[in-house]
């Protein structure tokens, strides 16, 4: 079990180092002055730049970027690893200040979104696979097509039309009030709710034919209680690697849904920072991120073999019976 | 198996409380809570209240010294010198009660109100003035604030005469100093926030003797501003004097436009900003004012890359801007509020003269110059001349939002055989495009409501387009313009860049840029300034 964290933990930091590395020359190759996007920034917009080469020159030492690569490459590491992530060419604060000024409002919006979606999809996935009416599986198997077609800013401007503007019971602008966070969350929620409840849809319906589950019917359990016990704690399997692929997923800032609340995320962050070339901070977003990503499926290995008691004897070595 | 006909009526129930409820949702969706009209109110203004208004986008600087970008609450916070008068664009007194202009035009001396205090209680006197002016230049030159800094461009020093005595000093007369004084970027702030790193001014924003204060920011949210209780010293061109009417303002970011209108029509906002052009019946119709003003400035302007070997020929350009059909953009893509350019300038700088006569869209005088000129039409109706083709590049970033212009220009040229190509890039790509030269013509448009609006675009000592290719008969032009203390002289100069320009299509005008503010019936006496920010020193709401 040792060997098997171990194993999972220098997994995570090969790719860690990988996302860095591999981030550094792309952006390092792009043919681009983010100097020169600096000054004209300033400048108004559209309008040609008009600073002098000392201006230039000094901007250019401050962002250190008139170095020979590699050594700048050594340098960003270090700092990343002392928790210093550069300067944000776009705001002129930290790197790290920067994200993580973003990083609660996105970090609430996306738990509240993946409690929606893991609500909403694991009840429908499951009032799909417990029913008995016909009619009613075939409309609740088709509803999560609906939820991964339709596109997220429809589902986000429709919902805003209806319960905000209309009925005036969420509020439109600013992400502070307790209610703010409802709308985006159930737009943002929506698509991932889909993939859950039709996998795990599937799922319960497939384990709905095994051999055990007829055994415990057999044995005289009620059905409530052979669904909950037996068949959704193995369906719950892949739903759950779902749920932890979807964590990065929202983590990673939803920009359509943030443009349309306005909400201050790591998704708009993004977008400004990769339109303006703003390299420190696409830099800084793509680890940060990548950290996320590596921790949930670490943290979703973990949960396997406490979830699957196979899992943890096959671990720790011992053979399955049967 | 398991089976239960109580299970199946607990099913149908669930299905039927399902489609009732769904019923309910749509028929409540489809009534309207009712929009706002306008009711009677009282003509005399009322002291109180929140004003909640809405901006586009929440500003990356709230320092509007090193950024103009969404200014709406940072310029409420400063005042200024002078100020510019929102209806006539005269330069009235401020901070500033006179002034002298000495020394054939390089020295002007201000002389300021007694008793004016930043919000921290520090007294706003001469000595603060030259901090101001002093700092701004050397924050220019490392590339800070370089709008503002442009202001100041040939500032030598300024000298206190006395407390309340100011004497600025340049190395060649600038006649356009005083318009300046009136924009924002040159607003007086506090010693304290002076001495603040300009990172820490953009995040925070600054200090300054408004009659308004910074309360609270929300970043990517929201800014609240606060009445100054002591406020005595407002513009001569504001209605009234003394403290402002509303005890505070909040700002809002709705970056998505039709959550801006749902905003106002909702009642969750009280004045909304640029609205979209779209939505603008609906608005209308439900009874809300609509206040729009050009962009005091330049308007949106082709303007051609000289080092391009085919724009730099006069009679293409000519030919463009003749082929051209600014009324179809006007009536094809934009509002009643909009209006075709019928100069260089918009219709708000003062010495605007109207040339629309030589901005008509007149196709068959392109084809004929453009055949006199050798441009024969190939078979696919591009015309050719010397085996190139005459085809020009427009580029622009996606960031301004003008494609759908774009196609429509691309469209007209055809018809005179001008093959127009789009390039679309992102900002970063786009700046990287202007600097290294690399196309034939960019468009935008400048606001600032001064003639000398005109040297960042065509000067040969300010702008990188013309630095390589200097046309004597512009930068004699505009030197006069910029040097002319006489205000009525200056105007005459300004008619004559205006004509020059034109004629020789430095610059191509296409359209005024205007904008749109929105307010209910509750809100009054919000007004816009002469550049086209809004002004809310005025504003009251109805006590109800």
């Amino acid at each position: 079990m040792h060997r098997y964290l171990l194993r999972r933990l220098s997994h995570a930091v090969v790719v860690l180092l990988a996302a860095f590395t591999v981030t550094f020359v792309l952006l390092y190759l792009l043919p681009s002055d983010p100097v020169a996007i600096m000054l004209a920034r300033g400048a108004g917009e559209g309008a040609p730049l008009t600073a002098t080469p000392d201006q230039v020159a000094a901007l250019t030492a401050k962002y250190g970027l008139d170095k020979p690569a590699p050594l700048q490459y050594f340098q960003l590491l270090l700092g990343y690893l002392q928790g210093d992530l550069g300067t944000s060419i776009l705001t002129g604060q930290p790197v790290l200040d920067t994200i993580l000024g973003v990083l609660p409002n996105t970090f609430r919006l996306s738990m509240a979104a993946l409690t929606f979606a893991i609500v909403l999809g694991l009840g429908l996935g499951a009032l799909s696979a417990y029913t008995r009416t016909p009619l009613l599986r075939g409309i609740l198997l088709i509803l999560p097509a609906f939820g991964a077609a339709a596109p997220s800013f429809w589902i986000a401007l429709v919902l805003l039309q209806v319960f905000a503007f209309r009925l005036g019971i969420f509020p439109v602008l600013g992400f502070d009030q307790p209610l703010s966070i409802v709308l985006p969350a159930i737009s943002l929620a929506i698509p991932t709710a889909a993939s859950i409840a039709q996998v795990f849809a599937r799922s319960a319906l497939e384990t709905s034919g095994a051999e055990f589950v007829d055994v415990a019917y057999a044995k005289g359990i009620g059905r409530p209680a052979v669904f909950y016990r037996h068949i959704a704690r193995n369906a719950i399997l892949p739903t759950v690697t779902l749920i932890g692929l979807s964590v990065g997923g929202l983590l990673g800032g939803a920009v359509v849904i943030e443009t349309v609340f306005s909400i201050d995320g790591v998704g708009k962050l993004t977008q400004s920072a990769v339109e303006t070339q703003d390299i420190p901070l696409v830099q800084g977003i793509v680890c940060l991120l990548a950290v996320i990503f590596v921790s949930c499926n670490l943290v979703i290995d973990l949960l396997y073999p406490l979830l699957d008691p196979r899992l943890t004897d096959l671990l720790n070595g011992k053979v399955p019976n049967g | 198996m398991y089976h239960s006909t109580s299970h199946r009526r607990r099913t149908s129930r669930a299905i039927r409380v399902l489609g009732v409820g769904a019923v309910l949702a749509v028929t409540l969706a489809g009534c309207s809570t009712g929009e706002k009209s306008g009711e009677s109110t009282s003509a005399t203004p009322v002291s109180g209240g929140n004003l909640r208004f809405v901006q586009d986008v929440f500003p990356t600087c709230i320092d509007v010294a090193q950024s103009a970008y969404a200014p709406y609450a940072a310029q409420h916070v400063v005042d200024n010198l002078l100020d510019q008068d929102p209806e006539t664009g005269e330069i009235v007194p401020w901070l500033a009660t006179s002034y002298e202009i000495e020394n054939g035009g390089t020295r002007y001396v201000l002389h300021l109100q007694d008793g004016v205090t930043f919000s921290d209680g520090t007294a706003l006197d001469a000595i603060a003035v030259k901090d101001n002016f002093d700092t701004i230049v050397r924050l220019g030159t490392q590339g800070v604030g370089t709008q503002a800094a442009g202001y100041l461009v040939h500032y030598a020093h300024s000298e206190v005469v006395d407390p309340l005595t100011i004497a600025v000093d340049f190395t060649e007369p600038r006649a356009g100093f005083l318009q300046a004084l009136a924009e924002k970027p040159l607003g007086i702030i506090a010693p304290a926030s002076l001495a603040e790193t300009p990172e820490n001014r953009c995040a925070n924003g600054v200090i300054g003797s408004g009659a308004f204060t910074i309360s609270q920011i929300v970043k990517g949210d929201k800014i609240v501003l606060s009445r100054r209780p002591d406020y005595d010293w407002a513009s001569s061109a504001a209605l009234h004097s003394g403290p402002a009417y509303l005890d505070t303002i909040t700002i809002s970011t709705a970056v998505e436009e039709s959550v801006r209108t749902g905003a106002l029509l909702g009642g969750q906002g009280d004045v909304i900003w640029k609205v979209p052009p779209a939505d603008l019946p609906r608005v209308e119709s439900a009874n809300f004012t609509v206040l729009a003003a050009p962009s005091g400035g330049i308007a949106a302007t082709l303007y051609p890359n000289l080092s391009s070997p085919v724009v730099s020929d006069l009679t293409v350009r000519q030919a463009i801007s003749a082929g051209i059909d600014r009324q179809e953009l006007i009536d094809t893509l934009y509002t009643s509020y909009d209006h075709a350019a019928t100069s260089i300038f918009s219709t708000t700088v003062p010495g605007y003269t109207d040339l629309s006569d030589q901005l008509q869209a007149d196709p068959d005088k392109a084809k004929r110059l453009l055949e006199e000129d050798g441009w024969i039409a190939g078979s696919d109706g591009i015309r050719v001349k010397n085996g190139n083709r005459l085809s020009v590049n427009l580029t622009s970033s996606t960031a301004q939002g003008f494609a759908s212009d774009f196609e429509l220009l691309q469209q007209q040229l055809k018809q005179i055989g001008v093959e127009l190509t789009i390039s679309l890039l992102s900002s970063a790509e786009y700046t990287e495009r202007v600097n290294s030269g690399n196309y034939d013509f960019v468009y935008y448009n400048l606001t600032r409501p001064d003639p000398d609006v005109l040297l960042s675009s065509f000067s040969s000592a300010f702008n990188a387009r013309f630095k390589n290719f200097p046309q004597a008969d512009l930068d004699r032009a505009l030197d006069a313009v910029a040097t002319e203390s006489d205000t009525a002289l200056r105007a005459q100069r300004a008619v004559e860049v205006q004509q020059l320009i034109v004629e020789k299509a430095y610059g191509i005008p296409v359209k005024e840029n205007i904008t749109t503010v929105a307010f209910g019936g509750k809100v009054h006496d919000v007004r816009l300034s002469r550049p086209w920010w809004p002004l809310m020193y005025d504003a009251w709401i109805d006590a109800n």
